[in-house]
């Protein structure tokens, strides 16, 4: 019996061995293939040539005065740091400024010291009032919309799109309400990711929302690049800041205010997500915000802020039609990986984010199963370890492992 | 500002003659180009017209002290096109007319567009009748010229375009159809040129091809939105449509803050063909977009110092802007009107003095302002004063009954003139108020009116979720006496999904249109209405309505707010959970009752099961132990 377990375990050395060899050697001929610094390297520094924002109030009536506070604290960041107008669609579900309740007329402040106008004098709102519903929500993700539709209230995105999106409302576990009237659930977001993934219509999802049990409306993405983060666990509330005595109403929820004073209080071109996810503590937000990174691709201390709240008007040169099959091949292998993300995997940035080696094991795998050498040898290894062990079953028994007769052998 | 470029309308015949003219042209060619600066119109030929094409801005404001500490304030912005517009090339040249508006005329085919928002109500008795009468909420009327894809394509289009262009949710004019109709007699078309119709009320309009020789009658789409908020938002890209923005010149005073922290407030833009030459031909039509804004502030808290009986307003305060006035550089004119009242105890005192002065107006030329000398205007007046009669025409609408079932809606006009006076009342009243129109009674003076007395009766019954009720009446009211209309209608129940998600706010029902056609022989001199600056008579850069037209005054009565019956929203779930529970209850009952057998199952002191598969293992034991 010993001698049958160190048999195996040699057995299994050797083809890890073998494997491994086959492994890397493929790998390297590929990278020697593909390996366009060019390409990777603008892969690692962002690779998107433009930038685009969601921003999305779900609430209705004046006592959710806040839910449009935490949508236009976002506009305003994401517009001082360069998305224009045009490239954001804000969706309002109420008129707050102008409501005959605001003694404030035209003006949205999400502080009780009322320093900063967040109306202002220059404001595009894309879809407000009844608009705002579940499937015009769903309209803009999937660009899937009447003819007649204007460019204004279209989510204008391709393959090369960073797009942050921010939700506001009040949720539960698994959807969030749209105007007290309807939900959209966590499925129907993950539904719809998959579709832009499927249409190209993004290259990297920021998603953020700020509502009770939020980290739970990410849990059903299955689509590549996406970037999620929720203010609150499952069974938490998301709670307001503070509220204002003249107004009367909460005007700010904690996890955008604590945002917002991130983004008020850095030099936002030298920080990176890690860092403002870093910001949020149960302490201050009374409730756990959570993020999710398996889907997407970049480690987050080495992601800049600005790539999603700032903006980049890169043009990207169309290249030549070999170079265009090279790096379809890529990307395809680049999917892959994202799914199957595995902890061998090893990222060497240097000389700030210049040159990129990558080491994956998982990442280049063949499309038939019989192209792929590790398999064709494990199974022939599989069929002699099969034939041996039923060899040795009856004959090692009687023969090689009789003492009489290994004595005798060693007789003649 | 004048673009110097020559474009030519043809209606020639012989190629002889058109190469005399072509000749011709090139000489005016070539001499225009001598020329700095090139007259309107250089000469009129037998089959051409030469003339310059020019785009030009004028920018005007007109102040009216109101009774009890209010003022009011227009604002007018007009921008003209001066070109032929049969050609498509027409549309590629923009220099300060908006190219998104240029884009929408040559798109949807725009013969004349009107949309205005507004919030609050004007009060027609306090305050006389506005230059630019609106109802609340938002308003669209649109000629449109019938194209290829047909009328409701084409207004599709326009009010998805104009919802994107104008941050407004106004693509529900066409996607819920509640508020979109097309009346025959309330609208007449503001512009005149190219419209061939005469100024009889009772006629299609109509637009003649030069190039075809054909007449083209037009369609009119009206819709209103009661319901749609004006904010910031929708003054943005209005403002962005000015050659000037809000930079220099009377767009200076655009704050939104102050804007919209008033009684009164409501934003237009209009869209017309006019004609500004001499000639009735009018070969040579003038595009003008019209862009208004009137506002009625309360200045009651800005007391004289000196006088307590006195408001003084000064208006870089009041629009808190610092800097002083000073014209727009692009502008072609750029003036401030303050109306004098002069038969008003208004004590009326303007510093400083203004530029220019007649009966009506004091004018202030703003060319003669600069940022190095900037205007600072401050008015003040009695606060108190007393208008000089009453408002000719007044209307107001309410509802009647009670309970969410049945319900109605009245409707009073009163004649308060000494004169008869022309008046059409038009109502377009969603499908899901069902009128019973044998109810409808009109009375002048408890004097019933039937059929044969109206001047133009037209209703039309609505259709079940595509186009509201719509009532249209013309008339004649005799001096001092009230006319009264009412009508019954039951309230719809509506479909889950059709209700919005505020339904227990109630429905918002459209204001009615009343259309007065004042003559203005009639118009006594120190009368309340001579001193109403109704339908822009008052700007020297406004085309002004032909003299033999009756002037129309337009009067909207108060929007409504309808319950309808709402269901419990709810109950969806208070059902499936009730109805879950019974059928539970019932088929488990049902199903143990049917299903299940009860049996003595111990024989002696072994279990031994009756189920199908216990019994096939035992019969397999059975075989494999061989007994």
């Amino acid at each position: 019996m010993k001698i049958n377990i160190y048999l195996f375990l040699l057995y299994l050395l050797t083809i890890i061995a073998i494997s491994n060899n086959v492994v890397n050697g493929q790998s390297n001929n590929i990278k020697h293939e593909t390996y366009n610094p060019k390409t990777v390297e603008q892969f690692y520094r962002g690779g998107h040539t433009n930038n685009w924002a969601v921003l999305v109030c779900t609430s209705r009536f004046w006592f959710n005065y806040r839910h449009i506070a935490n949508v236009l604290g976002f506009y305003r960041t994401v517009k001082r740091l360069g998305i224009p107008d045009s490239q954001i669609i804000l969706m309002l579900a109420d008129d707050m400024a102008c409501n005959p309740r605001n003694s404030y007329a035209g003006s949205i402040f999400n502080n009780e010291n009322h320093r900063l106008n967040l109306y202002g004098d220059n404001i595009e709102v894309d879809y407000r009032g009844y608009e705002v519903n579940v499937e015009s929500f769903i309209r803009v993700l999937t660009g899937r919309h009447e003819p007649e539709v204007s460019r204004s209230k279209r989510l204008l995105t391709d393959e090369k799109s960073n797009i942050l999106i921010f939700l506001t409302g009040h949720g539960g576990d698994e959807f969030l309400k749209f105007q007290d009237n309807e939900e959209i659930s966590s499925y129907d977001l993950a539904d719809a990711f998959k579709q832009m993934w499927e249409k190209k219509r993004y290259h990297e999802i920021l998603f953020m929302v700020d509502t009770c049990q939020a980290n739970t409306l990410y849990k059903r993405f299955n689509s590549p690049n996406i970037l999620a983060i929720g203010s609150s666990r499952y069974g938490e509330n998301s709670y307001s800041h503070h509220s204002d005595p003249e107004l009367g109403v909460a005007v700010i929820d904690r996890f955008t205010y604590y945002t917002l004073e991130f983004f008020e209080n850095v030099d936002p071109h030298n920080v990176t997500l890690h860092q403002l996810f870093n910001t949020y503590s149960p302490q201050k937000l009374q409730s756990h915000s959570e993020y999710r990174d398996d889907l997407f691709s970049r480690p987050l201390d080495k992601v800049p802020v600005t790539d999603f709240f700032g903006s980049v008007m890169r043009a990207d040169i169309t290249p030549s039609h070999e170079k265009k099959k090279q790096i379809i091949t890529t990307e395809d292998d680049n999917i892959s990986k994202y799914q199957k993300k595995s902890p061998n995997r090893v990222i060497s940035l240097k000389n700030n984010e210049k040159s990129v080696s990558i080491k994956d094991k998982n990442s280049f795998q063949s499309k038939s199963p019989f192209e792929n050498i590790p398999f064709i040898i494990s199974l022939i290894g599989f069929f002699v370890l099969f034939s041996l062990l039923s060899w040795s079953s009856d004959y090692s028994k009687k023969i090689l492992l009789n003492p009489d007769l290994i004595q005798f052998g060693k007789k003649k | 500002m004048m673009i110097t470029t020559t474009r030519e309308t043809r209606k020639g015949k012989s190629k002889l003659a058109i190469s005399i003219a072509t000749l011709i042209t090139c000489l005016l060619l070539l001499s225009s180009f001598t020329q700095t600066t090139s007259a309107t119109i250089s000469t009129e030929d037998d089959d051409y017209i030469t003339f310059t094409e020019t785009q030009s801005f004028n920018e005007e404001m007109i102040i009216k002290p109101l009774p009890k500490g209010k003022s009011m304030m227009h604002f007018q912005f007009s921008t003209e096109w001066n070109s032929n517009f049969f050609d498509q090339s027409t549309f590629q040249h923009y220099d300060l007319f908006p190219r998104s508006i240029g884009d929408l005329i040559n798109r949807v085919g725009i013969e004349e567009m009107t949309l205005v928002f507004t919030k609050g109500r004007w009060s027609y008795s306090e305050w006389g009748y506005p230059i630019r009468a609106s109802p609340v909420g938002v308003e669209l009327t649109a000629w449109l010229r019938p194209l290829e894809k047909g009328i409701d394509s084409q207004w599709r289009e326009l009010t998805h375009s104009l919802s994107g262009l104008f941050c407004a949710s106004m693509q529900f004019l066409y996607q819920v159809p509640h508020h979109t109709s097309s009346p025959s007699r309330s609208f007449r078309p503001e512009g005149t040129s190219n419209i061939y119709h005469t100024m009889e009320r009772d006629t299609v309009p109509a637009i003649e091809l030069r190039n075809q020789s054909s007449v083209i009658p037009l369609e009119l789409r009206y819709g209103i939105l009661p319901r749609e908020s004006v904010c910031t938002e929708n003054l943005t890209p209005w403002v962005k449509l000015l050659p000037c923005r809000e930079q220099s010149g009377i767009g200076q005073l655009l704050n939104p803050l102050k804007l919209y922290d008033v009684h009164y407030h409501s934003m237009s833009i209009t869209v017309r063909k006019i004609c500004k030459s001499s000639n009735n031909d009018c070969l040579i039509p003038t595009l003008e977009i019209i862009q208004s804004l009137t506002v009625v502030n309360d200045v009651s808290n800005s007391i004289d110092n000196i006088d307590k009986n006195k408001v003084k307003v000064a208006l870089e305060n009041l629009f808190e802007k610092s800097t002083g006035l000073y014209s727009c550089p692009l502008a072609t004119s750029s003036k401030i009107y303050v109306q004098n009242q002069e038969n008003l105890n208004t004590q009326l005192t303007v510093t400083p003095t203004p530029t220019t002065k007649n009966t009506r107006f004091s004018i202030y030329d703003l060319k003669q302002y600069s940022i190095q000398n900037p205007l600072f205007l401050t008015l003040s007046w009695l606060k108190n004063f007393a208008r000089s009669g009453p408002t000719p025409i007044v209307a107001h609408s309410h509802l009647t009954g009670y309970g969410q079932e049945r319900g109605g809606i009245a409707t009073q006009i009163v004649n308060q003139d000494q004169h008869p006076m022309n008046i059409t009342y038009y109502h377009a009243i969603p499908w899901y108020l069902r009128l019973y129109f044998h109810t409808l009674r009109f009375s002048i003076q408890d004097k019933e009116y039937s059929d044969k007395d109206f001047i133009f009766k037209y209703i039309s019954p609505a259709e079940t979720r595509s186009s509201p009720s719509t009532i249209e009446l013309s008339f004649e009211i005799p001096g001092n006496s009230v006319a009264s209309i009412s009508i019954d209608f039951d309230k719809v129940f509506l479909h889950y999904t059709e209700h919005p998600p505020d339904a227990n706010r109630g429905f918002d029902l459209g204001s009615g249109v009343i259309t007065a056609y004042i003559d203005p022989n009639n118009i006594v001199p120190g009368s309340s209405l001579s001193q109403d600056t109704f339908d822009i008579e008052w700007s020297e850069n406004t085309y002004p309505h032909q003299k033999h037209q009756v002037t129309p005054v337009r009067i909207y009565t108060e929007g409504l707010l309808i319950t309808l019956p709402t269901p419990d929203f709810s109950m969806l779930y208070n059902v499936i959970t009730l109805t879950g529970t019974v059928f539970a209850l019932f088929f488990g009952s049902m199903i143990n009752i049917l299903i299940r057998r009860f049996k003595n199952t111990f024989t002696g002191d072994d279990f031994v099961s009756d189920r199908p598969i216990a019994k096939i293992y035992r019969r397999i034991m059975k075989f494999i132990d061989g007994k």
